[in-house]
């Protein structure tokens, strides 16, 4: 499975898709794939710890609600907790990109420079 | 159209995939809720491969499973989520509670001790004369007042240690420890050591109180269950305090002192468990396999 090169990786991501509104499970995984290319396809099992784990910290909620005929799906909302981690983390990702950026870009400048010398 | 049989293999394989993934779930209601949720997935995910690739059910079904991932990561994500690691959470819970006893009762010890100073000071006050000896009916009540004193001190030392645990409660509450399984382990572990120290440090003391007195009861089998179990209620036995919700006795001067000291050690105990639980299970969650 490819690994979101973010410290939080993917909790943070399924905090973005919930931050547009509620989801449950099967509609996070889909957009999650739809909205990377494919790119990043967590294993759908994978999601549900993950978003359990969110919710043990009161970064998200849950609650059940009527799904198809005779059975019941979870609905996950972002709480004010969650919205706030998701805005701390996003910053602290911008910051991780911008140092990764100086180094890979700043590299590649200096080999075109050496290349061009 | 699928025959019954291939389509009850199908519904077979998913509930064995489901088994297999909540298997090291420890509490019965959480893996109900968690394979709920999965089948809800897996319904789900099997409608649209049908609706937009044309594949018949049971391909769907088949198709729907295995984008679940392999039960083994699965089931350890979920394991890592909601196992309790009883041994982890007894070895922390018992150094929690052999260090939170220790300082409480290093605590305590200096507390009594100034409180008694205060009161030596008063009675030594009187002894050397340089107060006018109180009339009897002046000292019963001063006898009551230090009876006083004694169980608003044991009140306090109950509230104060109660806080913690009250703090402590709520943010496991709030917290990881919202899992049910963990929560009533930390507090039951944590009342238990704390009540059998305490029972361990009042039989000690209510054996030797028997060895200095008569026997009660005389001799004989009933003699010897009922002597120390009477005496250990005198000697403010926590277990009869419990049992008996019996907070003032003969013993009542010290008595209130000995009923706070009991819950607050308990409850102490108890706040320093419900921590290391809520430590332990945030640093299980931190060492979740898919993150």
């Amino acid at each position: 499975m490819p690994r979101p090169a973010s410290p939080d990786g993917y909790p943070t991501l399924l905090l973005a898709l919930l931050a547009e509104g509620p989801a449950h499970g099967y509609d996070l995984v889909q957009r999650l794939a739809e909205r990377t290319g494919g790119e990043l396809q967590v294993p759908a099992g994978l999601v549900y710890p993950l978003l359990h784990g969110l919710e043990s910290d009161g970064l998200v909620a849950a609650d059940w609600a009527p799904g198809a005929p005779g059975r019941r799906k979870r609905v996950y909302v972002l709480t004010e907790r969650g919205r706030s981690a998701l805005r701390e983390r996003s910053e602290r990702w911008e910051r991780h990109r911008a140092a990764v950026d100086r180094v890979l870009l700043g590299g590649v400048l200096r080999r075109g420079a050496v290349a061009d010398a | 159209m699928p025959d019954a049989n291939r389509l009850w293999g199908v519904a077979s394989d998913w509930r064995a995939y489901l088994e297999e993934v909540t298997a090291g779930v420890n509490d019965n209601a959480d893996a109900r809720a968690v394979r709920e949720e999965l089948r809800a997935h897996l319904e789900e995910a099997r409608q649209r491969p049908m609706a937009e690739e044309g594949l018949d059910s049971e391909d769907a079904a088949r198709e729907a499973l295995g984008r679940m991932g392999a039960p083994q990561t699965v089931a350890a994500a979920l394991r890592a989520r909601y196992c309790v690691d009883w041994a982890r959470i007894a070895r922390a819970g018992i150094a929690a509670g052999v260090a939170g006893a220790g300082v409480f009762a290093l605590g305590l010890h200096l507390l009594w001790r100034v409180v008694r100073s205060v009161m030596t000071i008063g009675d030594h006050a009187v002894l050397s004369g340089r107060f006018v000896p109180p009339p009897l009916s002046l000292m019963n009540e001063l006898a009551y007042a230090h009876a006083l004193a004694a169980l608003l001190v044991s009140l306090l030392w109950s509230a104060g240690a109660l806080a913690p645990l009250v703090a402590a409660l709520i943010s496991v509450r709030r917290g990881a420890g919202r899992r049910p399984t963990e929560f009533p382990v930390a507090v039951v572990a944590g009342l238990t050591f704390a009540i059998a120290l305490a029972l361990i440090e009042r039989g000690v003391g209510a054996l030797n109180l028997v060895q200095q007195a008569p026997p009660i009861f005389g001799g004989g089998f009933f003699g010897l269950v009922a002597d120390p179990l009477l005496r250990a209620i005198y000697a403010d036995s926590p277990l009869a305090f419990v049992a008996l919700g019996w907070g003032s006795g003969p013993l009542s001067l010290g008595g209130g002192v000995h009923v706070g000291e009991t819950y607050s050690e308990a409850a102490l105990i108890a706040a320093c468990c419900a921590y290391a639980a809520r430590r332990i299970s945030r640093r299980q969650a931190a060492r979740t396999p898919v993150m």
